[in-house]
């Protein structure tokens, strides 16, 4: 269902990273791209454009919602991952965006973020 | 007919009738007799002439008038006393018998008029001696005493009226004359003191009073009579069983027509109960001014009535700034009810209360735990209002609120990554027996390693006591296996993952290195470096980092493996993660794995584990 895209993901925790970027190459994801912080995300968007992407909210040190805006502007989709059930600390301008909760099956993520995929592709 | 043009004989007055019958009456009596009646004619009372057998021969014109009759033929020579009701007629008899025997008859009846008026007549009857010799006729006066006879009758009634209103009112009723002597009391006053009024005359009240008042209570008093002054005073009487009640009481000058004082009027109230719940009342104000608890009483309409020193501790407000104010806007009520649904839902239910968020005086946010309740007052109502301060309460609840997030937070991290463990682990088993091996032996070093951080409440780690969890120091190993270094600590994320390194290295030294066989040896030596950058790098502007060596010695025929299994892969991925950097390499006589990582220093400003701003921050002092 990922076939051929381009996917980057950003998560501090090097165990689940692993684990989502053999899923992702699994599901036929072309390209995997995995970061550990928000600065690393951003300096990697400058040379790298991503079909969509999965962004861990808390990061080891600050948040995700930098790079979040950065996709938004970007118009690239995107879905959260966290392991917080409570969304409503998100800022209004990500209501729209689907959280995945952790921890999450590998068809859920796969699921998740093909509809992402899809969905602005439907727009655009 | 006054204007009767007929001459009359001389010395006769005209009558006001110039019936024929009437003007015959008068020319048959004597000059003298005809004078006196002339002006018993003119006389307003009701004079008629009888003779000796009591009919009637005349009737003066203002008599007709009184007895409200037309025409005097209808009366004429008619008896008298058929004019009477029938109980009367004795007394006609008796008087017209007296004046008959040249005595005066008199009597007070009562009897209706030609028109049916009721009225009361008093009556005078004499005879009339025409020639001084014997009675030859009867004079009978009758005078209207109608009027006179209902202001007696009212005074009579007013009389036993005012006995009647005077003992049965609530309050003691007496009266004193100018000198403030006091001659009469109403029965109550007998009643609740069980005395009698022979006691009491003058200034025998003196007797029912408090020795304590009795002074003061006469000084007033006199003073107020001798200046005619209006005399009001509260103090206690004794009753009839001995106990004292207080009376609030009064008196009044009433005057004469010239202004002069007549008399006083006096009356006592029991105030006893007033005065025991005013009491209880004032100690309530007492007890709700002193109270900690912030309570007000505000009218709708009119604001703050009553404004506790709990009100003043709490919302910062002295009593002068809230009272008349609207407290609702005072203290920015917020986080619940309008102040009219506030309002309304107390008039319908006669209460109400709720958690509601104020504003001190000095801008803080007060929680209060607020109770409104509707007192009516006469037609006015009021709200009674107390607030308790929940404050701290819904801190400890926002505190565990977000505890709880975190604590959520972390297991489900931690889930996560026992997933992602499970699902490579699988990954890179040939058989179910070395799956359940290899992830068993992750989750277990995971365990560990969350115990050593449970241990200082998730600070930070002892490197020791890392490594310790990790490596086998068993005696069977001997000294193969060495571990050293200065005490030096990890935040958490940096001491986890260092924990998964150190457990896949220990796993392939137990496998496929150092222990695997007899005689190899693992050393484990952590140190403090400075002046090293991130690309390892002399920088003299870093800060101080740990690093570990894992080295390998004596270890025959090392040889890379084919692919990279999960712990190596792990181990080199290590190094692109902030704040950590890896090197592995293959020797000659074993694997040697250096990690560089950042210490958590006590002094410095470390970044908490949780999202800053989420979190209840980290413990201190656990070094």
């Amino acid at each position: 269902m990922l076939n051929g895209l381009k996917i980057l993901v950003l998560e501090d925790n090097l165990v689940i990273a692993m684990d989502v970027e053999l899923l992702l190459q699994d599901c036929g994801a072309d390209v995997v791209e995995t970061v550990s912080t928000a600065s690393a995300a951003l300096a990697k968007l400058a040379d790298f454009s991503p079909d969509v992407a999965v962004l861990d909210i808390n990061l080891d040190s600050g948040t995700s919602l930098p790079v979040a805006e950065a996709l938004l502007e970007r118009g690239i989709p995107f879905i959260f991952a966290t392991g917080y059930s409570d969304p409503s600390m998100l800022p209004e301008a990500f209501a729209h965006i689907d959280i995945l909760p952790k921890p999450f099956e590998a068809s859920a993520l796969e699921r998740a973020l093909s509809e992402a995929f899809q969905r602005r592709k439907a727009q655009s | 007919m006054t204007n009767d043009s007929r001459h009359h004989p001389p010395g006769k007055v005209p009558a006001q009738s110039h019936d024929p019958k009437e003007t015959d009456v008068w020319d048959a009596l004597p000059l003298g007799a005809s004078l006196g009646l002339n002006l018993l004619a003119a006389s307003p009372d009701c004079v008629k002439l009888l003779d000796l057998d009591g009919n009637i021969q005349f009737m003066n014109q203002n008599g007709l008038a009184l007895v409200e009759v037309d025409d005097f033929r209808d009366m004429q020579g008619k008896p008298w006393v058929d004019l009477w009701p029938a109980e009367y007629e004795q007394f006609v008899q008796t008087a017209m018998d007296e004046a008959k025997a040249s005595r005066v008859g008199r009597f007070t009846a009562f009897a209706f008029t030609g028109k049916g008026t009721p009225k009361w007549w008093d009556v005078v009857v004499s005879g009339i001696k025409y020639d001084g010799e014997a009675v030859s006729g009867l004079l009978a006066v009758s005078r209207d005493v109608t009027r006179q006879k209902q202001i007696e009758d009212s005074f009579r009634i007013g009389e036993q009226r005012f006995r009647a209103l005077a003992d049965n009112i609530a309050q003691f009723a007496w009266m004193a004359d100018t000198t403030g002597y006091l001659y009469w009391y109403n029965q109550r006053w007998f009643d609740y003191t069980g005395t009698d009024l022979s006691e009491m005359a003058g200034s025998g009240w003196k007797k029912v009073h408090h020795p304590a008042h009795v002074d003061r209570v006469n000084a007033k008093f006199q003073n107020c009579i001798d200046n005619g002054l209006v005399w009001e005073d509260t103090f206690p009487l004794r009753g009839a069983d001995g106990n004292y009640r207080w009376f609030l009481s009064r008196a009044m000058p009433i005057r004469d027509d010239n202004g002069n004082v007549a008399l006083w009027c006096g009356t006592n109230t029991d105030i006893t109960e007033q005065r025991k719940a005013s009491q209880r009342l004032s100690q309530l104000a007492r007890l709700i001014e002193l109270s900690h608890e912030a309570i007000l009483v505000w009218d709708p309409e009119d604001g703050v009535l009553l404004w506790n020193r709990g009100c003043v501790e709490m919302f910062g407000y002295t009593e002068g700034e809230a009272l008349n104010s609207d407290s609702y806007k005072l203290l920015q009520t917020s986080n619940t009810l309008s102040r009219e649904e506030m309002l309304a839902a107390v008039e319908a239910g006669g209460q109400w209360s709720g958690e509601v968020l104020r504003r001190a005086k000095d801008g803080s946010e007060v929680w209060t735990d607020c109770r409104l309740e509707l007192i009516r007052v006469g037609d006015n109502r009021v709200v009674l209002e107390t607030n308790r301060d929940v404050s701290e309460r819904r801190r400890a609840d926002t505190v565990r609120n977000v505890l709880i997030a975190e604590l959520n937070h972390r297991v489900k991290n931690t889930l996560a990554i026992v997933q992602s463990l499970a699902t490579q682990t699988a990954r890179t088993s040939a058989s179910m027996d070395e799956f359940v091996q290899s992830f068993t032996g992750r989750i277990q070093s995971l365990s560990m390693a969350h115990n050593v951080l449970t241990d200082t409440n998730w600070s930070n780690a002892s490197v020791y006591d890392l490594v310790k969890s990790q490596v086998d120091m068993s005696a069977a190993l001997g000294d193969r296996v060495t571990i050293g270094g200065p005490e030096a600590f990890l935040a958490p994320q940096p001491a986890l993952q260092l924990t998964l390194i150190l457990h896949e290295l220990a796993t392939n030294a137990v496998e496929h290195g150092a222990l695997s066989g007899s005689n190899g040896r693992v050393s484990v030596t952590w140190e403090m470096v400075s002046n090293v950058s991130d690309a390892g790098l002399v920088d003299a502007a870093a800060s101080p980092r740990l690093r570990i060596v894992w080295r390998e010695t004596e270890v025959g025929g090392v040889v890379a493996p084919p692919r990279k299994g999960f712990g190596l892969n792990l181990i080199e991925r290590s190094g692109h993660l902030p704040h950590i950097k890896t090197r592995f390499e293959f020797h000659d006589d074993g694997i040697c794995c250096e990690i560089i990582t950042n210490l958590d220093l006590p002094t410095a400003s470390n970044q908490p584990f949780f999202n800053p701003g989420k979190s209840a921050g980290r413990a201190s002092g656990s070094l």
